[in-house]
């Protein structure tokens, strides 16, 4: 028994070199297209993973990534004790369901409404202006969301908003230096930025309802707007529920691009977002490589089970999901 | 639909219902005109503002319209900053550079991922996707970037962001979806080997997919700053016209070379807030520009993409 | 799916191990420590013999945007030429020292970098073997680095090598440190003659009361009362020189200064002295809410804080808006600046007289007290152990200390300024360093050996002798004009400047803090700049605030830090004082 076995490994190692080199031969040139795509992902997505372990390890410069004493959880027992931490946390959740209450129904309410439209040069002339924002960049918008909403002094007039606000006799309002509004400002300027956008994919959806469905119903004498809540709503249910699981998906993900333009030491507390909070204490002013790293492990973890659970219902939902 | 007859039939009478007074239609366009309006007019207005002269400008109020004549003079200023003519060739170059990297390797990734019948393509989509939602961070990534020798480089701009994972799940979509397997499969029974089926039958079927994900890359890599910022911090000779926009618009760190210079050509030197506002503007047309054909493809199939009916 | 998710767990881990093995050799190799300063014998070598290496030289710099002035900068050209390098300027403002230190720690320092004198930061690289031992290099080759040799074997030197590491022999920095010219103290402001006439009868304001009465005089007559020039509402000095060290207390963070966020009871140089730190006391809170009720009122600028810095100022002053203002006038030469940039740059016939330089505003007869060392400790300059040529960057360092460099960088000849090419000689240089008064300020290389911008002669002087007496050339410099400007400010600096500068005992240059000490400072930097934001702007009640406020300070250890403070001061005074 041991002894035939012996003598049959290499044959069927060779065979399976053979059967190798036959699907090389076949396949080749696929695997040839997957080449460059592979090793940008082997060297810049996962070269960064091994630096994980910083979470773990008292980072000294000399000893290096490798050579780093390790210490267990220490940084993490740091984070949870880190009060800026928790509310850069806090704000973050928070302001994920602002975007998720507004922002989200939002974008359904603009695509119904849209579609309503029936004369189709309107139509087209609002879709072209709704989705513009979109592709500036956040630089772009907090600079015009600066201008439009700045603060009067003796030296310059404020934003067009105080202005309207002045004359109508109101007294002018600091809008990005005042915590109770940052996180208005945020969802609000969101909103206008990507809603059109967003709306496409419901359009989309709608695109695809059967037409007869309408005519039927306009016999039976159906209004418009009875037509748009019991055929086209339900009819796009499932592309909203794959958006809200995806946008759920998000709930621990920050703007930095948003956020980083737009706060200021005035709304901190509740503006300071993850991203902008990990930035500012590794990259942008301090040095804590190891806390920074090991946020970052917790954050995505947490990330990365809400995903899984959000892609099950996906499935569930029969509609290609992320994986 | 609107060539079938039903089509039309139901088109008049939606027209009529347009005739006839209806609280329900007027609610529709108020609303949609109205927030086209929020998007579009502080735009309008901060061009209008830009080329207003100052002492028009200070007057205040809506402007719809410049008063008191056309000026240029502020783009005049800005134009004159060498730093700044300088980060329009940077950021002219490097996202020539980045996207058609970035289309090529993701789109031949993607292309060959969505054959998942082949060995381990499914594991590969997974690891590439699994990226998505797990990275190593900024640190880790920082000290990469250094033991490649890409900290402080022209390329830390370019290269490491060469496969655009949203893009890649994207476009696989498109090839596993929207690419019909019968061509393929015919061209495969012709003869056909399948590099004649990737360049002779995907490639062209894909042609405006493939465009308008380039077009979508190319705006990304317009707009990025972070990579300069993060990796490269101060070179002045690397600012992309994107961290050029931040430095004028949000933390104004260059505001006093702008002015000064302005000041340098005998012009009177122009108030902040004017400045800012024709940065704003600059910053606009390139994306203006190729607005036109971004909106003709992303509403076919881009984002039909991502979620699949 | 579930097949798929184990291979792709494997897989996961198989790459990451993969790529870091990859990263690892990269590292590895990249941060061996390269030759020591190994030379050849034989004294007859010069520099044009040695390798031509590239040196990546960086600097704190404050500007950066003439691509043209950087390309074309004469004093780059001749310095390479000398030296035989190729030298790459590295600059920047905001985040500097931090990018400096992140550099230094991933392993990609440039070349010859500095940072301030952090003496726990500098014992932490040397500690760590991040930076190289230069006292090696230096006396391996006495012949090769004859200036060099000499400064670094003072006793001087060496004691301040005692301070930052414990090792007096070994020198790993070059210093940069300097006795004042003159001293810098805060808190005086200029105002626009003008408008002082206006709303004021043309009565500078001596007090803090009529200060602020004064700024809301001028909000009401349609002006922005007062600019205390505020990057970004993280620089609290000048607003605290102003208004709260009259009274007697400070609202400053504990920051660059031992003592800053300190108040001082007790006799100096007694065991007496105690520092108690007063950020959150009662006694500023009054101040904040007198900075809340001006902010209110118009008689603080609005735009402190959030995005605009001084370019805003300077464009609000010259435009006749802005009432006063705060640069650092107790430094002369900040007035004669300041009146050439914002102001004269935008009034064609500006006149003298056009501005008034106040006095620092007193309260009960008291002033701000500024205190002082009477040195100025500057930046020091390192060269990380990763640099592959070592040796080549102290060739740099030589040229520049030499007569020869020194005299390059300061168009002198043998340290006398050379009229016959006068201030036209530097105007291509002048672009980039964005001073447009025709001299070359040299910035880059200004604080390399001494803490201020003048030329030192190490070759007629021992060490610590030249860089306690920099040559002033800034007569020859300076415009007729500007010449005169500088004697009107240093005139009315010069009737309270004694009042306002305390000079404390020599052993204050030895204190050194914990590096604890530094987290806590770093930490409630952060708190104060967060919550004076808020009460200054309105956003936050003081009155319920404050508790808030002092909890945090508390939580962050304030307590701890005043301890340390004043036992690293008590420390300096029984080793170093008497």
């Amino acid at each position: 028994m041991k002894g035939k076995s012996a003598a049959e490994t290499p044959l069927d190692q060779r065979s399976l070199l053979q059967r190798f080199a036959v699907y090389m031969r076949k396949y080749w040139f696929i695997y040839l297209l997957v080449l460059p795509g592979l090793i940008c992902m082997i060297v810049f997505n996962y070269g960064t993973m091994y630096g994980i372990q910083l979470a773990f390890k008292d980072y000294s410069p000399r000893l290096g990534v490798w050579g780093s004493p390790w210490v267990g959880f220490e940084h993490f027992r740091e984070m949870i004790a880190d009060p800026n931490f928790i509310r850069a946390f806090k704000n973050t959740v928070i302001i994920n369901v602002y975007k998720l209450l507004f922002g989200f129904t939002f974008n359904v309410f603009l695509a119904l409404l849209i579609n309503e439209m029936k004369i189709r040069r309107v139509k087209s002339v609002v879709q072209t202006c709704v989705y513009l924002p979109y592709f500036l960049s956040w630089v772009i918008f907090a600079g015009l969301v600066q201008v439009f909403l700045e603060y009067p002094s003796a030296a310059d007039l404020g934003g067009v908003v105080n202005q309207v606000i002045a004359s109508l006799g109101g007294t002018p309002i600091d809008f990005l230096k005042t915590p109770s509004m940052f996180r208005g400002i945020l969802t609000i300027s969101n909103i206008i930025k990507t809603a059109g956008y967003s709306a496409i994919v419901y359009f989309a959806a709608i695109a695809g309802i059967n037409p007869t469905l309408y005519e039927s119903a306009a016999i039976d004498g159906a209004n418009r707007k009875d037509m748009m809540l019991h055929i086209t709503l339900p009819r796009i249910l499932p592309s909203v529920a794959v958006m809200l699981i995806l946008e759920l998906a998000g709930l621990f993900v920050s703007n930095f691009d948003q956020v980083y333009n737009l706060y200021s030491n005035y709304v901190l507390s509740t503006g300071d977002v993850l991203s902008t909070y990990i930035y500012r204490i590794s990259l942008g002013g301090g040095t804590e490589f190891e806390l920074s790293t090991a946020m970052n492990l917790v954050l995505n973890l947490m990330g990365l089970i809400v995903v899984l659970i959000a892609n099950k219902f996906i499935e569930k939902l029969d509609v290609q999901g992320i994986f | 639909m609107k060539g079938s007859a039903q089509g039309r039939k139901r088109y008049r009478r939606s027209m009529l219902a347009r005739f006839g007074f209806n609280f329900y239609d007027i609610f529709v366009y108020a609303f949609c005109i109205l927030f086209a309006l929020v998007c579009v007019y502080p735009m309008w207005y901060v061009f209008v503002a830009s080329v207003t002269p100052y002492e028009e400008y200070i007057k205040g109020g809506l402007m719809l319209w410049p008063r008191g004549g056309i000026d240029f003079q502020y783009y005049v200023a800005i134009f004159s900053t060498r730093s700044f003519v300088n980060s329009l060739w940077i950021s002219v170059s490097k996202t020539v550079l980045a996207t058609a990297l970035s289309v090529l390797v993701t789109s031949t990734m993607a292309y060959a991922v969505s054959k998942t019948h082949i060995r381990g393509m499914k594991v590969i989509n997974a690891l590439v996707v699994f990226n998505l939602f797990f990275t190593g961070g900024l640190i880790p990534q920082y000290m990469l970037y250094q033991d490649l020798h890409l900290l402080r480089t022209y390329w830390v701009m370019v290269i490491p962001g060469a496969l655009n994972i949203t893009y890649f799940i994207i476009m696989r979509n498109y090839f596993t979806y929207s690419v019909p397997k019968d061509l393929e499969e015919a061209a495969l029974l012709d003869g056909c080997t399948d590099v004649g089926v990737f360049f002779r039958v995907v490639m062209p079927v894909s042609r405006s997919m493939i465009a308008a994900v380039t077009l979508f890359i190319a705006v990304i890599n317009w707009n990025d700053y972070y990579n300069y910022m993060m990796f490269i911090g101060n070179k002045t000779n690397l600012q992309p016209f994107a961290w050029i926009l931040r430095r004028m618009l949000v933390d104004q760190s260059m505001m006093n070379t702008v002015r000064n210079g302005a000041a340098g050509l005998g012009m009177e030197l122009p108030p902040p807030m004017a400045l800012r506002m024709a940065t704003i503007i600059c910053a606009m047309i390139p994306i203006l520009c190729v607005y036109p054909f971004l909106q003709k493809h992303f509403t076919s199939g881009i984002t039909l993409g991502a979620v699949k009916e | 799916m579930n097949s798929t998710l184990k291979k792709t767990v494997a897989a996961v881990a198989g790459l990451a191990m993969a790529a870091s093995m990859l990263s690892a050799c990269g590292s590895a190799s990249s941060s061996t420590p390269a030759a020591s300063g190994s030379t050849a014998a034989g004294g007859a070598t010069t520099n044009a013999d040695r390798e031509n290496v590239h040196i990546r030289f960086a600097q704190f710099g404050n500007n950066t945007d003439d691509v043209t002035g950087m390309e074309n900068d004469p004093i780059k050209k001749a310095i390479e030429e000398a030296v035989n390098v190729t030298l790459e300027y590295d600059t920047g403002t905001e985040g500097f020292d931090d990018r400096m230190q992140n550099e230094l720690f991933t392993g990609g320092a440039a070349d010859l970098f500095p940072t301030w004198g952090e003496s726990d930061k500098i014992s932490s690289w040397v500690e760590e073997d991040l930076v190289t031992n230069l006292s090696e290099i230096v006396n391996a080759d006495p012949d090769r680095y004859p200036t060099l040799y000499k400064i670094m074997n003072s006793d001087e030197y060496k004691m301040y090598n005692e301070l930052y590491t414990g090792d007096s022999e070994n020198a790993y920095a070059i210093y940069g440190i300097s006795a004042f010219a003159e001293p810098s103290f805060s808190g005086v402001p200029v105002y626009n003659t003008a408008i002082l006439e206006e709303v004021n009868g043309g009565k500078v304001p001596a007090t803090v009361d009529e200060f602020i009465e004064y700024t809301k005089a001028c909000a009401a007559a349609g002006y922005v009362g007062w600019w205390p020039r505020n990057d970004k509402l993280t620089n609290w000095a000048q607003i605290d020189a102003t208004l709260a060290g009259p009274q007697g207390t400070t609202i400053m963070p504990p920051k660059s200064n031992v003592w800053d966020g300190f108040v001082l009871s007790g006799e100096l140089g007694t065991d007496s002295e105690h520092w108690t730190l007063a950020s959150t006391s009662e006694a500023s809170k009054e101040v904040v809410k007198q900075l809340r009720d001006m902010y209110a009122a118009g008689a603080l600028d609005s735009g402190i804080g959030v995005k605009s810095d001084f370019d805003d100022a300077y464009a609000d002053f010259g435009a006749g808006r802005l009432a006063s203002a705060d640069f650092g006038f107790g430094y002369p030469a900040q007035f004669k600046d300041f009146f050439n940039n914002p102001w004269a740059a935008t009034n064609a016939d500006a006149q003298m007289g056009d501005l008034t330089l106040g006095t620092a505003p007193t309260s009960d007869g008291n002033y701000a007290k500024t205190y002082t060392t009477g040195t100025w400790v500057g930046s020091h300059y390192f060269i990380p152990t990763t640099c592959e040529y070592p040796d080549r960057v102290l060739d740099l360092v030589e040229f520049l200390a030499s007569t020869e460099g020194q005299d390059l960088l300061h168009n002198t000849e043998n340290y006398v300024y050379r009229e016959d090419q006068g201030a036209d000689f530097w105007a291509t240089a002048t672009a980039p360093y964005g001073y447009g008064d025709g001299r070359c300020k040299y910035v880059w290389f200004s604080y390399m050996f001494s803490g201020t911008e003048y030329e030192v002669d190490f070759a007629n002087n021992d060490w610590w002798t030249a860089v306690s007496n920099p040559i002033d050339n800034s007569t020859h410099w300076a415009s007729e004009q500007d010449a005169e400007l500088i004697e009107y400010a240093r005139g009315v600096v010069g009737e309270f400047k004694d009042e306002c500068v305390v000079t404390l005992p020599a052993y204050y240059n030895l204190v050194s803090l914990p590096s604890e000490a530094n987290d806590i400072r770093t930490k409630l930097v952060d708190v104060t700049n967060e919550y004076l934001s808020q009460m200054i702007g309105g956003q936050m009640d003081i009155e319920t605030g404050w508790a808030d406020y002092q909890a945090a300070y508390e939580r962050e250890g304030a307590a701890e830090l005043e301890q340390m403070v004043n036992d690293a001061i008590a420390a300096a005074r029984t080793t170093y004082g008497g």
